[in-house]
């Protein structure tokens, strides 16, 4: 299978910090790919990176074969990395439907608009329900459907979602990681980026554990899971 | 306008509209034709509320710099136009060529000019073509998106140093036609009309609501009235301190304003 973002030596630094100190990752197309680690270890540095949020020290992002370090972040997302940030981030004051045509803004071809809309809501039947209402007066697991099928709306080819579970209810956890695999059954590469190390290596090709700036480890989903380490670190010790 | 957008109070916004006045009062002076003056004001507006993004507040931006810095700096962008104006056009008053006829008419009991007709009908063909631009296209979108998350804004892929810089360029636009206004009605523009007209205009929308377009109407007519009989029942001499008199209860009884949007801020 084809690489669809490889990322080579990627540093950042927020003044004297140093966030990411130089680290490797790749993604294949069709793949579901976590970063797990704990808090502060870089995970959403890594994200707002490839995304052109915050700039990058030194390093490659390589999407499709093409060096996006240094590129608008509207450029990234014309050519298809969408992120769904952390803690939903969705516009307030719009409705729904609105927030959700936001995520649409860079597609030009309306019947592609309409098109991926039916299919957002086939994914998400309540944010059809809801489609009027402002977005703001939703609850947390509906703001985070919206916050994905808004990041859809721009048909990405890879689609990040930084902590999707944050400050959700497990029943509803459940309900939005089945929603992750069919997303990604559907042909949309994923990058995953979690606290919720066990559910999210479950649903993964593949891992990589991020701790204070470095890649300390990478496997396929599975074997991380059975890794004496990890269990320990981050899965509780079960 | 960039309030709404930026959440940024722009200061410079009392200075173009002088400029607005000027150039069109200096035109007409030179016997252009109303339509040209008018046009070449709202150019020559819009140029410098490009720049005024562009040159002053889009390097902040990239530094990521505190409100109050960009407060500052619009303050600045202010003080250097008015000088500017100052250089170029004279410290002296200039006179606005007639354009209305000065005829009156009765409507009822109150006395009205065809300058007064006019400007309430503009005013609300305005409103209404910046309400539809607001909240019926892409970049009206664009807009609100970037007053609510700019960086939310920024991850649906919009270009938000595109977006804030054509919002300077219509905000001064409609400064400048304000200013045209000016100089119809009082028949003269003077370096004191940006800062008085200035502070009332900040009164009004705070009184409406910041950032809320038919608040900024709403609370103009109600700063305008409230001035008027403050003049003809109590006195005259003082009718310019009811704006801040109103301006001082709105913000202790009701910050958002009459058509403010109350925060909704949810976890």
């Amino acid at each position: 299978m084809a690489e669809i973002l490889k990322i080579e030596g990627l540093k950042v630094n927020y003044g004297n910090i140093k966030a990411l100190h130089g680290i490797d990752l790749k993604v294949e197309e069709g793949q579901i790919v976590t970063l797990i680690g704990s808090n502060g270890a870089g995970k959403s540095t890594t994200m707002n990176a490839i995304s052109g949020i915050v700039k990058t020290a030194e390093g490659k992002i390589l999407f499709e074969g093409k060096d996006i370090v240094g590129k608008s972040s509207d450029y990234i997302v014309k050519n298809g990395i969408v992120l769904a940030p952390e803690g939903r981030q969705i516009f307030p004051r719009m409705s729904v439907h609105e927030n959700l045509m936001m995520g649409a803004l860079t597609v030009k071809d309306k019947g592609k608009v309409a098109k991926t809309l039916e299919e957002v809501f086939d994914l998400f039947p309540i944010l059809k329900e809801r489609e009027k209402q402002v977005a703001g007066t939703l609850s947390g697991g509906e703001q985070q459907m919206l916050a994905v099928g808004r990041a859809l709306m721009g048909s990405p080819r890879l689609l990040m979602l930084d902590e999707p579970s944050l400050g959700l209810a497990p029943l509803i956890i459940k309900e939005i990681f089945a929603l992750i695999q069919r997303i990604n059954k559907m042909g949309t590469t994923i990058l995953l980026v979690e606290q919720n190390a066990k559910m999210a290596l479950s649903i993964s090709d593949y891992g990589y554990v991020l701790e204070t700036g470095d890649i300390t480890m990478e496997g396929k989903g599975s074997d991380l899971m059975n890794d004496p380490k990890v269990r320990a670190a981050y899965l509780g010790g079960m | 306008m960039v309030f709404g957008v930026l959440e940024l109070t722009n200061f410079a916004h009392s200075s173009i509209f002088m400029l607005g006045g000027y150039v069109a009062a200096v035109a007409l002076r030179g016997g252009l034709p109303l339509w040209l003056a008018v046009i070449l004001s709202i150019g020559t507006c819009a140029l410098f509320g490009m720049l005024t993004d562009r040159l002053a507040l889009m390097p902040m931006r990239k530094r990521g710099a505190s409100r109050v810095s960009y407060l500052i700096a619009t303050i600045g962008v202010s003080t250097f136009l008015q000088n500017l104006i100052m250089l170029v056009f004279g410290s002296e008053a200039i006179p606005f060529k007639e354009v209305f006829p000065r005829t009156q008419f009765m409507v009822g009991n109150a006395v009205m000019s065809y300058l007064q007709v006019f400007t309430i009908l503009l005013t609300l063909a305005l409103m209404g073509a910046t309400s539809l631009l607001v909240y019926k296209t892409k970049i009206g979108a664009s807009m609100r998106a970037i007053a609510q998350n700019q960086t939310a804004a920024k991850l649906m892929g919009v270009n938000t140093d595109l977006v804030i810089t054509f919002t300077f360029l219509l905000g001064s636009a409609l400064a400048a036609v304000a200013g045209i206004m000016f100089g119809m009605y009082y028949y003269s523009v003077d370096l004191q009309m940006g800062f008085t007209v200035g502070m009332k205009t900040f009164a009004s929308a705070v009184l409406g609501g910041i950032g809320s377009l038919p608040g900024a109407v709403v609370g103009g007519f109600s700063i305008g009235i409230l001035e008027s009989m403050f003049a003809g029942y109590v006195s005259s001499g003082f009718k310019d301190a009811v704006g801040f008199i109103v301006l001082i209860f709105v913000l202790l009884i009701r910050p958002s304003g009459l058509f403010g949007q109350k925060k909704i801020s949810k976890v």
